[in-house]
């Protein structure tokens, strides 16, 4: 096993609503899907954003186009129009969602 | 067409555009979208007008961008979706055919979705916030933007009546690409 950063095997996409975010990590090969599937968990996302979470994640799978679609509620201290944080959009936080490292075979 | 090619020419307002030149140059196209709109674009537009009427309700870069893009895209019969229209888009088609007209583009047609009618005081409403279950007019004081999301129909509307450029209001992200598959494909609402 060897561990490259999630951004070699996926891209992705993102959008805020209020208080929550949603990454959707997307394979770019449809063949990598079970490794996202297998290793970017709710824990290790959770994990990932533990210092601005005041609510749970969730996970939503969407194995036909390869996806898997998170919900980061309570991740933009009450909404993005009144976050003071520099890196406060889904865009920046889905790039520190990318950097995650990830185990792969080889 | 069994198969249809469309580029995302913008993720968001304040994207650059060399990925669309690039896109239109070299993608093959059968259209090009933007998504230029978010909470933060809208309510932000929503402020800077209170503050000064004379701020266009629409995209800012809607003439840099289509300037640069237009008449590429009509030598290519490349369509154009975008979402630029914010809280007028009206007012953004108008400078559409303006530019349209001062670029010696002749026979463009460019459509405008209008946003739906939508009650600006809501004090009287029993409507709530989805996250907290709170009544919105208890808060109505300090509710900067209010905005109807619409789907794809009236896109497809705007296509099948031969619109080259549609210029729409906020829609649903997926929209700006489900209105020109849902034209060329013939998919059923229901399907």
């Amino acid at each position: 096993m060897t561990e490259v950063p999630l951004r070699q095997l996926a891209y992705a996409r993102s959008g805020e609503k209020g208080d929550c975010v949603y990454l959707a990590v997307i394979a770019r090969e449809q063949s990598d899907y079970a490794v996202l599937e297998r290793t970017v968990t709710v824990d290790r996302v959770a994990e990932v954003f533990r210092p601005i979470l005041t609510g749970p994640v969730e996970r939503f799978e969407l194995p036909r186009i390869g996806a898997l679609n998170f919900a980061l509620n309570g991740a933009l201290d009450g909404g993005r129009t009144r976050n003071l944080a520099f890196d406060e959009s889904g865009k920046a936080l889905s790039s520190r969602l990318l950097a995650m490292p990830v185990a792969v075979d080889g | 067409l069994t198969r249809v090619r469309i580029g995302c020419a913008t993720a968001w307002s304040g994207d650059r555009l060399d990925p669309a030149t690039t896109l239109v140059e070299r993608g093959r196209l059968d259209y090009l979208f933007f998504d230029s709109m978010s909470e933060t674009t809208m309510s932000g537009t929503q402020i800077r007008r209170a503050e000064d009427p004379t701020v266009p309700g629409f995209d800012p870069l809607l003439e840099y961008r289509l300037r640069h893009l237009l008449g590429e895209c009509r030598a290519r019969r490349l369509k154009i979706v975008t979402n630029q229209g914010w809280l007028d888009p009206e007012a953004a088609a108008r400078q559409v055919i303006e530019m349209a007209r001062e670029d010696g583009l002749h026979g463009l047609k460019v459509a405008a979705v209008l946003p739906p009618a939508l009650a600006t005081d809501l004090g009287d409403s029993d409507l709530t916030f989805t996250e907290t279950g709170t009544p919105i007019a208890d808060e109505i004081a300090s509710v900067v933007s209010l905005e109807v999301y619409l789907g794809a129909r009236e896109i497809v509307e705007a296509l099948r009546g031969g619109a080259d450029v549609v210029i729409t209001p906020r829609v649903t992200d997926a929209s700006l690409t489900l209105g020109p598959l849902v034209h060329e494909l013939g998919w059923a609402w229901d399907d």
